[in-house]
């Protein structure tokens, strides 16, 4: 998967699934996931459920750092890097 | 720290009647909107018995199925997170009194609820710390039927059921052995379990109630609305990955050889995400199944796993346990139990002579 793909399919199950209904007109890869509040302790667990089940990418915990939830744009990445790193 | 010299001789439990939460929704206590979402199924009710005396039950069974006598322990330790009796008396002098433990080093433990994770933390080194030292008693139990708590709304995902569970760290050999115990801290997320109130005068003493909702909603609008952002959760996460990664490599283990995880007793979904998220497992893992039935009992959700695995034959020799804890702080813990053998005493439940933690209560 391109990391282009990543974007979109991270971006649409974020809003989706995690961003209040009043702000997904205005929701986008560049949104801040973590200002507007979109991520807290449940909604990050799904997130990264959503990574490994869908995207078959593991987070290991050197990389659940803030800086890489910061919008949708940069999870997908993240996850870029991870699936490039991974030896299948 | 890996613990692999230290054992689980004992552990007993006592765990009241439960109201379920049918029951709850139909008079009024629970939102029937939150049993659907939660898929919670009740919660242990002890009614007017003192958390200090289900500690004591719990003590008294871990204590027998242990062999240990009283002179043989070098520890009482005592978790609990909520009033236990009058404000300023300290509960485990009531199981120094009853248990003739005058002669040993005994204190309270308030960590919320990784309390037994702390006290099997301090527990083996304190045994290590000089030789000739045995054994030492963990104890942890709340009552939340009280003024001021209200199990059924205090916290956004679980409902607080009440219990005592106990169990005896040896030195000598047991029937599980403790092979490893963790801890880390988020200091940076303290502020999301009293948000909703000042810090002076302390909220008890103005009769402010236990809500844990009501804090973390608080925290979070603040977060949002200053622009602070809730980034320190997503490091609540990886803290608890790391707290993982530890309770695994210092016990020598992988996540393949983990049979069973016991987390807190939250609801189905949250139970759900912490399973595939953090450990990549499924919920039929984890032991939601049991926890859904009793609520979420304080400091002692991962010890009645522990007994409730081993009495049911969920857990047999070879198994390993991987306990997981968080607290207000934020801390996080992990432990990791390898059984040894099946003990009499759940042989004994199994075969319908025993129930558990009963053997000794009055």
């Amino acid at each position: 998967m391109t990391t282009a793909s990543e974007t979109a399919a991270l971006t649409a199950f974020i809003r989706d699934r995690l961003v209040p209904g009043e702000l997904r007109d205005r929701f986008d890869e560049t949104s801040p996931l973590l200002e507007w509040g979109v991520l807290d302790s449940v909604s990050t667990a799904i997130l990264l459920g959503f990574i490994r089940r869908e995207l078959r990418v593991t987070v290991p915990a050197a990389q659940i750092d803030p800086a890489n939830f910061t919008d949708a744009r940069s999870v997908a990445e993240m996850v870029g890097r991870l699936a490039a790193a991974s030896p299948d | 720290m890996g613990t692999a010299d230290l054992y689980i001789s004992g552990v007993g439990t006592c765990l009241p009647g439960t109201v379920s939460v049918e029951q709850a929704v139909a008079v009024g206590w629970y939102p029937a909107e939150q049993a659907e979402l939660h898929e919670l199924g009740g919660a242990a009710v002890a009614g007017d018995i003192p958390a200090p005396e289900l500690a004591l039950r719990a003590a008294r069974s871990a204590m027998v199925r242990s062999g240990r006598s009283p002179a043989e322990l070098d520890l009482l330790l005592y978790a609990s997170t909520w009033q236990q009796g009058p404000e300023g008396w300290p509960p485990h002098a009531y199981l120094q009194r009853h248990l003739a433990l005058d002669r040993i080093l005994a204190t309270q433990l308030r960590q919320g609820c990784n309390g037994m994770f702390a006290a099997l933390e301090l527990a083996a080194g304190y045994l290590r710390a000089e030789p000739g030292r045995r054994a030492a008693l963990l104890v942890a139990a709340d009552n939340y039927g009280t003024p001021l708590a209200d199990r059924w709304r205090m916290g956004q995902s679980y409902i607080a059921g009440d219990a005592g569970s106990a169990l005896v760290l040896d030195t000598e050999p047991g029937f599980a052995r403790l092979l490893s115990v963790c801890s880390a801290s988020v200091s940076a997320a303290e502020e999301m379990h009293r948000a909703a109130e000042p810090l002076f005068p302390p909220g008890i003493t103005e009769g402010r109630a236990l809500d844990f909702a009501a804090h973390t909603e608080r925290y979070r609008q603040r977060a949002v609305g200053d622009g602070t952002g809730t980034g320190v959760l997503v490091t609540v996460h990886q803290r608890l990955a790391e707290v993982i990664d530890r309770s695994l490599a210092e016990a020598g283990i992988a996540m393949d050889d983990v049979t069973r995880v016991a987390v807190m007793n939250h609801s189905r979904p949250i139970t759900e995400q912490v399973c595939e998220a953090a450990l990549g497992l499924p919920l039929s893992k984890s032991v939601w199944e049991f926890g859904r039935t009793i609520g979420h009992c304080g400091a002692s959700d991962q010890v009645l796993a522990l007994e409730h695995l081993v009495v049911t034959g969920e857990l047999g020799p070879g198994d390993h346990l991987l306990m997981l804890g968080q607290g207000p702080g934020v801390v996080l813990s992990g432990a990791v139990v390898e059984i040894g053998y099946l003990p009499l005493w759940a042989q004994e439940y199994s075969a319908g002579a025993l129930i558990p933690g009963n053997e000794t209560s009055a």
